[in-house]
């Protein structure tokens, strides 16, 4: 949330780039020559009966995108497998992406253009939709571990989400001693704070916490606090703050500017719940990039296994169908 | 009011009870130390709640911003029965009806610790994607194995679990209805059709067992030959057709299904040319021209042209080459140049000059591939009249009948002498005189009149004969036998035949006829017009060619050619051996 931290010199993506790069883009060039390979097979080939996956170019294309299929999907296996000799990990993945691109030729070039409402484009079409959200996760780690660090900005989840409670328990105690209204929204505010939740709340966000509540808080806090805040947000220092917390910070610019309490413990107050609301957000932002990072291998995955049937059915119904 | 107090707390693992009573008309809730019941949590008030009298019960009210849930549900206000659950931060008062003296017992307890609460509400939370999904594995079986079900293992089984009966003979055969309903919603083997079928096989598709007979088996020939039961083999002789090229021929090869209606017939002629480009390398003793090609290497054309033989009247066909001029004519018994009718000046015919053109005499026939055959009456009638007698013009003899000519002058003549009138110069008078009504001839009278129509039939059956009836297009003989003076000499109409290979003049109507037939300059019937293959090559070229029409093997020839045997007759078991001296 902080702009200052994303200025900050960050870790460059070439750490997190250098599976594409990877010995000199190797597989990219592999990848690429056989693609061009296969395309200009393609071209120079003309089967009487048209291009299609039943010519000898077709049942080659066939088998090379099989076995690619059956290796590509052993990159779950290699990755496990921690004694294993069989090149680097990081090797794997960079042929494991070039390898898997590579595919959309070879198979497309397998079809021969021909599709229908068959288990055969059923295979192709699960393939591309692998292929799709490979393509998405090799961005995402290209990307996102760096925006990761950036957020964690040299701390942890953990400290954070210790620091979290730290705070609460501070700000109740503050609170307390303040008054019993702040208090109670002190005590209220706490339970509105979203960390994490569903599929959803972690991919984009937890939800804001729901107007009803909010306009208990509001009646409750009446008309003169939330004229007093209106004067005090328009000073550039609580300009930054979000609607998460803005009940709890009108409230509380509310008895500032009153007087009625201990000016330096109501300011020091209002800093312990800016703070939460920064690590809050830190928390959450962070609990994003990781559920964006890595729900691709949610389909990515399984999609691959259903793809795994799916060619098995095509493999099959065609030599059971000779 | 009395109250019972009792407090719960956990030492070293055991539920401890603490009790106090307290009579007071208020019960205070609260984290302040002044509170009657001191709940010791930070997110409670220090004055939380309040339970007063209300009638014969007690009434749990809170303060002002502060709220508890009663038996589950956020409350300001309840009334308080026995048994109700109230929760206020981390504690749990529960309600009890009191028993003696006591009005009311309110059990308290600390749900969870300071500290077991913290990490519990850790733990509840959602940062992980693991914690919300379910495992990738899992997910990836739910999918693997539907997929591999719906797709392959029902449709196989529904397929398979029972031998289909057999497939009805051509004539009963019904193909299967498509499902409808909920039942087209079952995965059947039809998931697994890799193309549109053919338009001709399009309405048993379907019905994928009428062709595919076994699992992993390719489609047999007989599952083709089934309805297809008057198909050809390719070889004339059964001895070839027993070699493995033939026997163990797969109507697939050449015919793919389920390619749309492109590739039903396959037009590769590399099929052709495997064999056919070097016959002999295969087949030592084949008298067959080889043809890698047809731009350049492909044989000339060798029609097959007529021979009269004037012995036994009947003609030979023997093949011809361009390559070998000599033999490239072919006997018609006609006398016919093409190039006088062909005269673009026209020619002379009873009612002035015509100009005539190909399509006078030569008709398309209803297949487009050739010609209905010439006919006299039709063609040549007009111009070629076949009357026999200049003073009598419209009489005249039959065609094609030498016998019925020859007694239909004697007739003609033998009538005219007899009825006399006859201006003739040099007849006798008892021909030339007009008979009076009811006159009758004498006997000598009519020897004398008859001797004259003999005289004069014999010198006009001559005259047609040789000279300007029959004779001006036909070759006749004189014969010797009085009855039947002369005789015709048979025709042959079709002039020469190329037997391996079909030329459809429909295909080429856009053609000029002169632009490949040099019949302008054809002075002799005999002339064999066919146009040689260069003539072919000036537009067709290879498969692949771009500056030619790309012509395969079966534009012009036929695979099924046999004269006498069917496809599958050699995979019978009776039947001529293979040939011995065939190579392996």
């Amino acid at each position: 949330m902080s702009t200052a931290a994303e200025t900050r010199t960050v870790p460059t993506a070439a750490i997190h780039e250098g599976f594409l790069a990877h010995a000199r883009f190797r597989y990219f060039k592999l990848a690429s020559l056989l693609c061009v390979l296969a395309v200009a097979v393609y071209w120079w080939d003309d089967p009487a009966d048209g291009p299609n996956g039943g010519t000898w170019l077709g049942y080659t294309l066939g088998t090379v995108g099989a076995l690619l299929i059956v290796w590509l999907t052993l990159l779950g296996w290699r990755k496990r497998d921690y004694s294993s000799r069989l090149g680097t990990v990081r090797g794997w993945l960079s042929a494991h992406v070039y390898l898997g691109l590579s595919l959309i030729t070879i198979a497309t070039l397998h079809t021969g253009f021909h599709f229908g409402w068959n288990v055969h484009t059923l295979s192709y079409v699960l393939m591309l939709l692998v292929i799709a959200s490979g393509v998405y996760g090799t961005i995402v780690y290209a990307r996102y571990p760096t925006l990761i660090t950036v957020n964690r900005d040299q701390s942890t989840r953990e400290a954070w989400l210790a620091e979290l409670d730290e705070l609460n328990e501070q700000s109740l105690k503050l609170a307390d001693a303040l008054d019993t209204q702040v208090h109670q929204i002190i005590v209220q505010s706490i339970d509105r704070i979203r960390i994490g939740g569903g599929l959803r709340a972690q991919l984009f966000g937890p939800r804001e916490p729901l107007r009803k509540a909010f306009a208990q808080v509001e009646k409750e806090l009446g008309m003169t606090t939330r004229f007093m805040a209106t004067k005090l947000r328009a000073q550039p220092s609580m300009r930054s703050l979000g609607p998460d917390e803005s009940s709890t910070v009108s409230f509380m610019a509310g008895q500032l500017v009153g007087g009625s309490h201990d000016n330096e413990s109501a300011q020091k107050l209002l800093d312990l719940v800016a703070r939460r609301r920064d690590i809050a957000g830190r928390i959450n932002r962070d609990i994003r990039l990781h559920a964006q990072m890595q729900v691709w291998l949610y389909i990515h995955v399984p999609l691959t296994f259903a793809l795994l049937a799916a060619l098995l059915a095509h493999i099959l119904s065609v030599f059971i169908y000779w | 009011m009395r109250f019972l107090i009792r407090t719960w707390t956990r030492q070293s693992g055991e539920n401890v009870s603490q009790d106090r009573t307290l009579e007071s008309q208020r019960l205070r809730i609260g984290r302040g130390t002044d509170q009657d019941i001191e709940l010791p949590d930070l997110r409670i008030a220090l004055a939380h709640a309040e339970l007063v009298r209300s009638g014969k019960n007690a009434m749990l009210v809170t303060r002002p911003g502060a709220s508890m849930l009663v038996n589950g549900a956020v409350t300001r206000e309840h009334k308080l029965r026995g048994g109700d659950v109230v929760l206020i931060g981390r504690y749990q008062l529960t309600i009890l009806p009191g028993t003696g003296d006591i009005d009311l017992q309110i059990d308290v307890e600390e749900k969870v610790s300071a500290r077991d609460e913290k990490s519990q509400r850790q733990t509840r939370l959602g940062m992980t994607l693991g914690e919300v999904l379910w495992t990738r594995r899992r997910v990836a079986w739910l999918l693997f194995v539907p997929v591999l079900l719906l797709s392959f293992a029902l449709p196989a089984w529904l397929r398979f679990h029972h031998t289909p009966p057999p497939v009805p003979a051509q004539a009963d055969y019904q193909p299967p209805r498509p499902p409808t309903g909920l039942a087209a919603a079952i995965p059947t083997d039809h998931l697994w059709v890799p193309g549109q079928s053919s338009s001709a096989h399009a309405y048993f598709q379907n019905d994928c067992a009428k062709c595919h007979k076994a699992a992993f088996e390719r489609v047999p020939n007989e599952a083709c030959l089934s309805c297809h039961k008057d198909t050809k083999a390719h070889a004339s002789d059964a001895r070839w057709l027993r070699l493995d090229d033939f026997a163990k021929a797969r109507c697939e090869d050449c015919h793919h299904e389920h390619k749309g209606d492109l590739a039903l017939v396959m037009r590769d002629s590399a099929q052709c040319t495997a064999c056919h480009a070097q016959p002999q390398q295969r087949f030592p003793d084949l008298r067959l021209q080889a043809a890698a090609d047809f731009s350049q290497h492909h044989p000339v054309f060798t029609p097959k042209v007529a021979r009269y033989d004037s012995v036994t009247r009947t003609f030979a066909w023997i093949e011809a080459s361009p390559e070998q001029a000599m033999t490239l004519h072919s006997d018609t018994n006609l006398k016919y140049p093409h190039d006088k009718h062909l005269d673009p000046k026209g020619i002379k015919s009873p009612t002035g000059k015509q100009v005539l053109g190909c399509p006078s005499c030569h008709e398309p026939d209803s297949s487009g591939v050739s010609f209905k055959p010439i006919d006299m009456q039709k063609h040549c009638a007009e111009c070629h009249r076949l009357d026999f007698d200049p003073d009598d013009p419209d009489r005249s003899v039959p065609h094609g009948q030498p016998a019925q000519v020859v007694g239909v002058i004697r007739d003609y003549y033998a009538r005219a002498a007899l009825a006399g009138g006859v201006k003739k110069p040099g007849a006798p008078p008892i021909v030339q005189l007009r008979r009076k009504p009811g006159e009758q001839l004498t006997p000598p009278q009519a020897r004398a009149a008859l001797e004259w129509a003999d005289q004069q039939s014999a010198i006009v059956i001559d005259e047609v004969f040789d000279k300007r009836v029959c004779g001006y297009c036909h070759s006749v003989t004189r014969t010797g036998d009085p009855a039947l003076p002369w005789s015709v000499a048979p025709v042959m109409l079709a002039q020469h035949r190329l037997d391996h290979a079909s030329f459809s003049h429909q295909a080429h109507r856009t053609e000029k006829c002169e632009s490949c037939h040099a019949a302008r300059k054809s002075t002799l019937s005999t002339d064999v017009l066919l146009p040689e293959i260069t003539r072919c090559r000036d537009c067709h070229g290879d498969p692949g060619t771009v500056s030619r029409i790309p012509s395969t093997c079966i534009e012009c020839h036929g695979y099924h050619i046999s004269k006498d045997h069917l496809m599958g007759m050699a995979s019978k078991p009776a039947g001529p051996p293979a040939l011995a001296e065939h190579p392996p």
